[in-house]
């Protein structure tokens, strides 16, 4: 397994959000030497002559192995156990569910007609230029509907989304859910008013 | 409609204005400038003292476009800028206002009378405090408070921090100077009238937030009874700054109230700032009568935003039937957004209906004389996308 590892420093197995037993026992073990990946196998089924997965009960291996650190030796039994038998379908390094912005604007509500609405628009990724823009109501998600109001602020985001290995063009539009106002907040605002008239009046001629 | 001669007009295409001079110190300028949402306007009224009214950003650096300009005319605003107005309180009016007074710590400044009450101040506290949106009228003034109360509490700049302005009263009065430069130059405030101000802050209470509400940006509110409009005498010449300031039904509200009032000051102004973009609604034909002389110098800044473009057709034609001397500093042109990915592009197209840009380069409509008192040689220039009115639409 060692011979077969590719090396490559800027490995980390941590980065996947699950990742096979046996990379993880790859990892571990060669970790004591030298930081180099393991080879990950790509097969969507296990091999034909695979045994009945629970014996031995490699998951309850793997549980430990979690808990344990990364300098602990392990059994030679069980690394052959599971380079073996772990099913390869687990084995594929699933990347997380991962969102690439390209574009990204940040959006008020303006107008709103029947079926479209007009909103202001401010380039967040360059912070250059401002345009506007009308959006057809079905372009909003049924439960931010309601937001829907003049004044309400949105995030439009344009990007790719990496899902299950696929990556899918994806134009997000996705309105603030600001908090409700409180009692507190508005008797505070209320109280810097009459602070700010107060100090100002005292400045005043007339 | 037939193209129009007119005197002196220097057109630079320039994108920019690093090449151009300051006024002579004797010399009156009147600068307007507009990026196609708001507007500013500068005055020098004689000796290096400027007079600032609202703020606008430039299109390409996003300072404020009067800054910018004085500084590349080699003019120090933190000296030479004795007083800035907010006429109102809108974004379009407002933008980059909280770095103008930051930089001119030795400014008077004026806000409308309407602007002093608890509850806009409720309304700057409640919603300016959080940054809700880049860019907010409310937010501008927030900081803008912010700044002042450093400044009263440190006794740093000016004594009087912040005047209000009321109809016909007096705002700023140059101070007596010796110098062979100086003009005498008085500001009044036309706006808000008493009316007015009852209304404003009906209209501004309406706007405050209730408990268990969402909370969401203020929107501008129209009409503006909180506008301030200015009649300001430099020498012997009279100038008008309309603000945003509408007509309305009320007598006791709006342009009527300013034309009918015994109590302003009486001349008629040779330039007018024509009000809110050139709409229908700001246009009452006895200011054009009573106050103004016949084709007078106008200037507008064009308000552009979703489906509203200020002025229309019907809007240019009306105005160049009353003057032939308007102009423009933007153009209604619809930009599509810059150049962007081809990703990027394609997902605009698949989401939005229509997309445009609101900001061209800030046009710069300038006005100098060298003349203080009638008949006045004015010399034109204009700059970035300012043009004649009556080719508003002919491009």
């Amino acid at each position: 397994m060692k011979a077969k590892a590719k090396r490559n420093r800027n490995y980390d197995p941590f980065q996947y959000a699950a990742f096979s037993g046996s990379a993880a026992l790859d990892y571990l073990n060669l970790r004591k030497e030298e930081p180099t990946a393991p080879s990950i196998k790509r097969h969507f089924f296990p091999p034909s002559d695979a045994p009945d997965y629970n014996k031995p009960d490699w998951a309850s291996e793997m549980s430990d192995l979690e808990n344990t650190s990364h300098t602990q030796e392990i059994p030679e039994d069980v690394k052959e156990v599971t380079q073996k038998y772990v099913p390869n379908i687990i084995s594929r390094p699933l990347i997380k569910n991962r969102f690439l912005e390209l574009q990204k604007w940040e959006g008020i509500v303006l107008q709103i007609s029947k079926d479209s609405m007009v909103a202001r628009l401010i380039d967040l990724s360059e912070k250059e230029s401002e345009g506007e823009a009308e959006f057809a109501l079905d372009e909003i998600h049924s439960d931010d509907l309601p937001l829907v109001k003049p004044g309400a602020i949105f995030y439009w985001t344009i990007g790719y989304l990496d899902k299950g290995g696929q990556r899918i063009r994806a134009s997000i539009i996705r309105f603030r859910r600001l908090p409700r106002w409180r009692t507190e907040e508005l008797d505070a605002a209320k109280k810097d008013a009459e602070y700010t008239q107060k100090l100002f009046k005292g400045d005043q001629q007339d | 409609m037939q193209p129009r001669k007119m005197q002196n007009i220097h057109r630079s295409y320039l994108k920019g204005t690093s090449k151009i001079d300051a006024p002579e110190k004797k010399e009156i300028e009147i600068s307007l400038f507009g990026p196609g949402y708001g507007e500013s306007i500068l005055i020098h009224v004689g000796d290096n003292n400027w007079l600032l009214i609202d703020s606008c950003l430039d299109s390409v650096n996003k300072e404020p476009s009067p800054i910018i300009y004085l500084r590349n005319i080699g003019i120090d605003p933190s000296k030479a800028i004795k007083l800035i107005v907010a006429s109102h309180w809108h974004d379009d009016h407002v933008r980059g206002l909280a770095e103008v007074i930051r930089q001119c710590s030795s400014a008077e400044f004026v806000v409308s009378n309407a602007l002093r009450s608890k509850e806009f101040l409720t309304l700057v506290y409640a919603l300016g405090r959080r940054s809700m949106m880049e860019t907010s009228g409310v937010q501008e003034f927030y900081q803008i408070l912010e700044i002042l109360k450093e400044r009263l509490q440190s006794k740093h700049g000016n004594s009087q921090l912040l005047k209000h302005a009321i109809s016909d009263r007096l705002i700023w009065r140059s101070s007596t100077s010796s110098s062979a430069y100086h003009l005498s130059c008085d500001v009044y405030s036309l706006s808000p009238s008493d009316e007015s101000t009852t209304i404003a802050l009906k209209n501004i209470g309406n706007l405050l937030p209730v408990e268990g509400q969402l909370k969401t940006r203020a929107l501008a509110i129209t009409p503006n009874h909180a506008a301030v409009v200015l009649w300001i005498k430099v020498g012997s010449i009279y100038i008008l700054l309309g603000s945003d300031l509408e007509e309305t039904d009320n007598p006791n509200t709006g342009w009527s109230i300013i034309v009918d009032s015994t109590t302003r000051p009486q001349g008629k102004a040779v330039f007018f700032k024509i009000p809110h973009h050139g709409s229908e609604n700001a246009d009452y034909k006895p200011v054009w009568d009573r106050m103004l002389i016949p084709n007078p110098l106008a200037g507008l800044t064009p308000f552009i935003q979703g489906n509203v473009i200020l002025p229309k057709k019907s809007d240019v034609t009306r105005i160049c039937q009353r003057t032939q001397n308007a102009y423009s500093t933007a153009l209604p042109r619809q930009k599509r957004l810059r150049h962007r990915d081809k990703t990027v592009e394609k997902a605009i197209r698949e989401t939005v209906k229509k997309i445009k840009e609101i900001t061209s380069s800030t046009g710069h409509i300038r006005l100098r004389s060298k003349d203080i008192e009638p008949p006045i040689n004015w010399k034109i220039a204009l700059f970035g996308d300012a043009i004649p009115l009556h080719e508003f639409y002919e491009n």
